[in-house]
């Protein structure tokens, strides 16, 4: 389950940024802001690394010593990239679950952009990306 | 078709001279809307069914009749601009599940096979570039202009119809990370050729 969800947009700047609302969400910004740099690196090394560099998912960004939030990244074609913020202590998140996250992620975002009342490079105000958002959010009791 | 919730239209109609024609006529604009923009979102499998097209050209006519022709300029402007902004919808849809692209090339040759036959059913017939930022793409049978007789008559008419295709591979490629500037020529009927300059920042 998620923490933090953002969507930055190509200009490095965030179109939408949704944490759990428990401690200083400030936090969470700081923690997606500072993971830009990694996603950023990981783009341009694309061509030297082994990975598969025709994939859009990135997988986990980088390992920190606070092993129970994790971040993992995904940038599409038109450089908007997804952060998300995942509390593993509860379980054991599998790639694939975070994979199809990230594709429900995706197709919320191609459905905002081809909505003719959104202008690109606004905020994201759709209710519907809203609601997908939250069923993907930590259930705070 | 719902208006937007706060009665103003988006700032870039509004600043491209939409807000006068927009005053007079609210239910003249959405009917324009509706036919360009929603039949080209309903094919959200990727495939814009074969009506869009004919849709398009209806109110490309009944949108330039309205106009005097000293106008015409402003006409073909304001289609680019509604051509750019579909063009950025629709590549997010159409490269939601494609690889990284690698570099101008590649994307380039995405626009004239991918994203040319999921518009009109057909690829680019030839692609044609300089290397230095200028490519040409020449479709021999342009599916907008081929409703129209083949001679000299309709000849500089056609600019019209071309405008919002250019709008459309502007808003594509400015959505993937480049500028360009886009224009179009027909020297014969229903051949076009689209010009691509990309601009390096």
């Amino acid at each position: 389950m998620a923490v933090c969800v953002a969507v930055i947009a190509k200009e490095n700047y965030p179109l939408y940024i949704r944490s759990v609302p428990t401690e200083n969400e400030l936090k969470f910004h700081y923690m997606v802001h500072t993971s830009l740099d990694v996603v950023d690196e990981k783009i341009s090394a694309m061509g030297k690394a082994l990975v598969d560099q025709r994939e859009l998912y990135l997988g986990l960004l980088y390992p920190t010593e606070d092993y129970k939030l994790r971040r993992y990244g995904y940038v599409t074609n038109s450089k908007v990239k997804f952060v998300m913020v995942v509390d593993s202590s509860n379980t054991a998140l599998r790639d694939n679950e975070i994979r199809s996250m990230f594709r429900k992620l995706h197709n919320s975002y191609t459905d905002v952009m081809c909505n003719p009342f959104y202008n690109p490079g606004d905020r994201i105000q759709s209710r519907a990306f809203d609601g997908m958002v939250t069923s993907m959010m930590i259930q705070v009791c | 078709m719902k208006s937007p919730p706060d009665g103003r239209f988006p700032p870039r109609l509004a600043a491209g001279g939409w807000a006068p024609l927009l005053a007079q006529s609210r239910g003249g604009f959405e009917s324009l809307w509706v036919p360009g923009v929603v039949s080209l979102r309903a094919g959200s499998s990727g495939h814009a069914g074969p009506e869009s097209s004919y849709d398009r050209s209806d109110y490309v006519q009944g949108f330039t009749t309205r106009k005097k022709a000293t106008e015409n300029g402003r006409c073909i402007t304001k289609l680019e601009n509604m051509g750019f902004r579909v063009g950025q919808g629709l590549i997010e849809r159409f490269t939601k599940d494609t690889a990284r692209f690698k570099d101008e090339l590649d994307i380039m040759k995405f626009i004239c096979k991918d994203f040319w036959t999921t518009v009109f059913k057909k690829q680019i017939d030839n692609l044609r570039t300089n290397h230095q930022g200028i490519y040409v793409l020449q479709d021999n049978k342009f599916r907008l202009l081929t409703q129209m007789s083949a001679g000299k008559q309709y000849l500089e008419h056609a600019s019209k119809y071309l405008a919002f295709t250019c709008g459309l591979i502007r808003g594509g490629l400015s959505n993937l990370g480049i500028k360009s500037i886009v224009t179009a020529e027909v020297s014969s009927m229903p051949a076009c050729k689209f010009q691509v300059m990309i601009q390096k920042l």
